[in-house]
């Protein structure tokens, strides 16, 4: 109860630190505000993934629909998340390098992971008639997909030149931001992980709700 | 070879089809399930040929040293015939007989389906495309494709469908040798007579639920 | 598991015989495949017109063919055996990881033949300039085993939905991303005819790739074939 309370005021220390306590960086200036919401939402888009994974395996082990239910959701939240990253790592792009898009390899890992949610979704809707069918290919799908994720996020990256500015913590662990800036932002992910995780819950209570007899009028 | 059917349920969507169905199917013996249109009588014979899972419960077939195959396991002991199953129109009777055969791992030559097709009265047909048979005919070689790796276990659902007199002699005479051979059978039919005629033992299923399935 | 070792070999190839038995009789995938190839072909020489273009648009222009090729004619295999009614014949014949191997060697099989022709007509549309053609091909077997090993289980998805055609390129496309892009750029290299000289990450992932989404896909395949 007192979470949510708690998690309100965290984002908004987070948002008033995002323009007023952390510096500008050299060169990109105040435009580098926006990583501490780009980076969370592409953060959270990942882990909603990875965890739609997890409910779409418990669903193969045990064929009981819940998990079905529950991978779609967080594959839901994940495409949400998704597309606000992209949207700012659009707008990012637009004022520093010009475009709003041009391949950079880090833009093509999160389009792709934009594209496996939509596709995911297109796959469902064409199973319609059978639950069993749709939540078990569904399943096996974002299972296969995840193949080409660890492609596209860490190999990608590192064979071809990226315009991105220099990877946070790259693979050799060197940290290499303003401590200012790096507290900033990994309070960022903490709150967004922290929204994630309580839209999650209030899901979970839905669906409780829901099975107990309800229809559920928001 | 013994086939058990152990707390059998089937649900497609909301529409519960069966409902912890047991049987045993010894050796020897006939089978018979009958039941209304939509009853789950073809369904059941899906889950126990192991086409179709099973929300609830398992087949099993136990062999005479008492050892346990889930179905899946035990395709060669088994035969189905079903309205669902389909030959390659583009290859010939004799053709599919051998691909078939053949993807078992079998060595036969196709002289051993001759004798089949003879029974039936298909020789004349055994080298003509299976696209071009009647109904009728195709009923018959599905059949002959049930038989061909000699399952224990012969599951016919409605097999008399389409057949004519030949046709019904020759699932007659097959069910007569079987179990002279102490080899068993299921068979599905909605004809109170034929339940009859076959079956040492008939188990009626429920009214249907709902119109579909069946 | 009832697979014994040695018979598997022949009971795939069994299978595999058939499907090559079956096409040859129908043609229904070489015909309708070829055409589409040609079209595609066509559409594009005609836009670019005479005017020629760099290696790497041209290897862009092949891939974007092949692939949109290719999943066209994955549709011949399992989606013809559900939507013909014969998978449950086979599902009563063979186990479900034997009609896996079976189904992708005939589907590589099968595309390797496409789209070795489409790269065929593409040298005589669109006449790209470099030696390299002993390369190209290279990438273009290598890349086609990426294309067969993860469009085999997704046709197998793809049969039991509605908007099958459409549905498959919409599944397979980020899958098969990385091998796209890194066959792009291999293929720039060949036409050039620098293949060899700048072996790198891009040939290593083409031949990569496809084992990681063939070992998945057959892991996966019998959750999606049996009922």
């Amino acid at each position: 109860m007192l979470v949510k309370y708690f998690l309100g005021l965290w984002m908004v220390l987070v948002i008033f630190a995002a323009f007023l306590y952390a510096p500008a960086a050299m060169g990109l200036g105040d435009y580098s505000r926006i990583i501490y919401f780009h980076v969370p939402m592409a953060w959270v888009g990942g882990v909603a993934y990875l965890v739609s994974m997890v409910y779409a395996i418990k669903y193969l082990q045990s064929e009981n629909l819940h998990y079905d239910r529950l991978a779609v959701f967080n594959a839901e939240i994940g495409t949400l998340f998704t597309i606000l990253a992209t949207i700012t790592g659009a707008i990012f792009a637009r004022v520093t390098w010009g475009d709003y898009w041009n391949w950079d390899p880090r833009q093509t890992s999160i389009f792709i992971l934009l594209l496996i949610y939509g596709a995911f979704f297109v796959l469902r809707s064409s199973l319609d008639s059978d639950g069993d069918r749709r939540a078990r290919f569904s399943a096996v799908y974002l299972l296969f997909a995840f193949i080409a994720v660890p492609f596209l996020v860490f190999i990608l990256p590192r064979v071809y030149a990226s315009l991105h500015p220099e990877p946070i913590i790259n693979v050799e662990g060197q940290l290499q931001m303003n401590t200012q800036m790096l507290i900033v932002l990994l309070a960022s992910l903490a709150g967004f992980s922290g929204l994630y995780a309580w839209i999650n819950q209030l899901y979970r209570r839905i669906v409780r709700l829901e099975d107990k007899g309800g229809e559920f009028d928001l | 070879m013994q086939l058990k059917a152990r707390e059998i349920s089937k649900k497609f969507g909301n529409n519960l089809v069966l409902s912890e169905f047991n049987c045993s199917v010894e050796p020897g013996s006939c089978t018979v399930v009958t039941g209304p249109n939509g009853s789950g009588k073809s369904t059941l014979l899906r889950i126990l040929a192991g086409l179709t899972r099973p929300t609830r419960g398992n087949v099993q077939l136990i062999d005479d040293e008492g050892k346990i195959f889930p179905v899946r396991e035990a395709r060669n002991y088994l035969g189905l015939v079903s309205p669902d199953i389909q030959l390659y129109g583009e290859l010939t009777a004799t053709e599919n007989m051998l691909v078939f055969s053949q993807m078992r791992g079998e060595q036969k030559a196709s002289e051993y389906f001759l004798e089949l097709f003879q029974n039936f009265d298909l020789l004349e047909y055994a080298h003509a495309l299976v696209g071009s048979f009647s109904s009728g005919m195709k009923q018959k070689l599905k059949i002959i494709f049930a038989l061909s790796h000699n399952p224990f276990i012969l599951l016919l659902d409605e097999p008399t469908t389409n057949l004519d007199e030949v046709g019904v002699k020759a699932v007659e005479e097959v069910v007569k040798r079987y179990k002279e051979e102490n080899r068993s059978l299921v068979l599905t039919t909605n004809d109170a007579q034929e339940a009859q005629k076959f079956g040492d033992k008939v188990i009626r299923l429920g009214e249907a639920r709902s119109g579909s399935g069946g | 598991m009832e697979i014994k070792s040695s018979g598997w070999v022949k009971r795939v190839a069994a299978l595999v015989v058939k499907d090559i038995k079956s096409e040859l009789r129908t043609r229904y995938a070489l015909n309708s495949l070829f055409m589409f190839a040609l079209v595609t072909l066509v559409v594009v020489s005609f836009t670019l017109g005479p005017m020629g273009a760099e290696p790497r648009v041209h290897a862009v222009l092949l891939w974007i063919a092949l692939f949109f090729s290719s999943m066209a004619g994955i549709s011949r295999g399992i989606v013809q055996e559900v939507e013909k009614g014969t998978a449950d014949a086979l599902r009563l014949t063979v186990p479900a990881e034997l009609v896996y191997v079976g189904k992708l060697i005939f589907n590589t099989c099968l595309l390797l033949i496409v789209n070795l022709l489409i790269l065929l007509f593409y040298y005589f549309f669109m006449s790209p300039t470099g030696n390299g053609v002993g390369g190209v091909i290279l990438v273009v077997m290598l890349g086609t085993i990426s294309l067969s090993g993860a469009s085999t289980l997704l046709s197998a998805m793809v049969a039991r939905a509605s908007l099958k055609g459409a549905l498959l390129p919409v599944l397979a496309f980020p899958i098969l991303l990385p091998a796209l892009l890194s066959a792009v750029e291999v293929t720039q290299l060949a036409f050039k005819g620098r293949l060899l000289l700048d072996w790198g990450g891009d040939l290593q992932m083409l031949v990569f790739y496809p084992l990681i989404l063939i070992t998945a896909s057959y892991l996966l395949f019998p959750l999606v074939w049996e009922d």
